[in-house]
Order: structure tokens, then sequence, then C-alpha cells
């Protein structure tokens, strides 16, 4: 069992709470700022935080580019809750997560094949799947599970 | 980890792409994963369920067994 410091705790539930309240994930003097720590503190706790989620910075930056289930960037998953769109899901596989961080709410997922380009669009619910088109779908991992933390991005 | 319309349109795809080892799930398996894997996440307390080797027994539960569902 991985054993965390408390400080890293809070960051990773601020970042997540930032992402649901804005779609965005706060910088290092947001985090700074928010919890008094200092800038080394912070990247510290990127540390931990990677080894209890999946989160994962711009390569040779200290900017966010995810913490599961939420990018922070577009991806081909674009999240909408209430008729709201302020997010985007890491992968296909966080899409169909994402719900749990709105719950008594209805997700919407807007997304297209990646071969052919057709538009998809999944509809969840409190873990359920409300709805779905086209009715045939499924999910393609194209990594195996032991190396999906080498390269989040491409898996 | 993407949607794909059809198992014929994901192989398609994975052509495309060097390097590639894909394995597919139905939408139900999939949901079933992820569900495990996250629904804890929005709690302060949370661990992914490969630092806790959770995340192997999970993938024996649904079905998914075989050298390329083995966490490290």
């Amino acid at each position: 069992m991985v054993e965390v410091t408390d400080t890293a705790r809070q960051v990773r539930k601020f970042i997540l709470n930032s992402f649901v309240n804005t779609g965005h994930a706060p910088n290092v003097g947001d985090l700074m700022e928010a919890l008094g720590v200092t800038r080394a503190a912070v990247l510290e706790t990127f540390r931990e935080i990677d080894a209890i989620d999946t989160f994962w910075l711009e390569k040779g930056t200290e900017n966010i580019r995810l913490l599961a289930p939420f990018a922070n960037t577009s991806t081909p998953y674009k999240v909408t809750v209430d008729g709201v769109h302020k997010w985007y899901a890491v992968c296909g596989l966080d899409a169909l997560g994402i719900w749990t961080f709105f719950p008594g709410k209805t997700v919407q997922v807007d997304a297209y094949c990646r071969d052919c380009g057709e538009a998809i669009q999944l509809k969840l619910k409190d873990g359920q799947i409300t709805a779905q088109s086209p009715v045939h779908l499924l999910v393609h991992l194209g990594v195996p599970v032991a190396h999906w933390m080498d390269d989040l991005p491409f898996a | 980890m993407n949607l794909f319309r059809s198992e014929e349109h994901a192989r398609a795809w994975e052509a495309q792409h060097v390097g590639l080892q894909g394995e597919i799930l139905t939408l139900e398996q999939a949901l079933a994963l992820v569900t495990f894997i996250g629904k804890d996440r929005p709690q302060l307390t949370y661990t992914h369920p490969r630092a806790t080797g959770a995340l192997g027994p999970l993938m024996q539960s649904l079905g998914l067994t075989g050298a390329w569902w083995q966490p490290k």
C-alpha cells in the first residue's frame, strides 16, 4: 500500500474540484495560494499523486495534462452535464467513469469512432448507461495493462 | 483507450498504429472496469487499485485473464 502525505491528498482533491467547477486544472501558483505551500512542496505532491492515481504533467513542464478522468486539454471525449460543456475525459474508458463526479446528473459524452469518424453519443447517470448511439459500441485498449502508466496520453 | 463502432473498425485503426497490441471490451465490461477503478475517485482518501494490489484480482473477476491484463 502506497502512503502519501495529507498535503498530497489535499492537492489532488483541489485539482479535482477545480476540474469539476471550471473544466480546467489549476496551475502550480493556484495550488501554492490555495493551500499555503511552497512551489517545491507542490511539485513534491505531484510525485506523490502520481503514485496513487492516474496523473500526468506535460513533458518537461509543471503543467497538469490530466488527472483521471479529466483532461486539461481537448480530447475526442467531450463531456456535457446539465447542458453545459466544460470537460473532456482523458480517454474512452474515463469517459465511461466521469459520472462519479456528477452524482444524480445525466452525463453526456460526445465522441466519434476513431476509425470512420461516425458520431458516438453516450448518456450515463449514476453508473448506468441510459442511452447510446450507435447501438453497438466497444472500447479498444491499445496498451497492455502493465504499460498503461508508461505513456498515458498514448495509452 | 478509444470508442469504436465495431471490432472491425477498432482493428482497422489499430493496424495504422505501429506497436499497438490491443484488446477489446464490450461497453458493459468497460463500464464495470472503470467503475471499480474510479467509483471512489472523488474521495480524499482514494488510491488507485493498481497501488493497492487490487487491480489484478479485479481483472480476473471480470474474466480478463492472460498476460495482457496483468498489472506490473
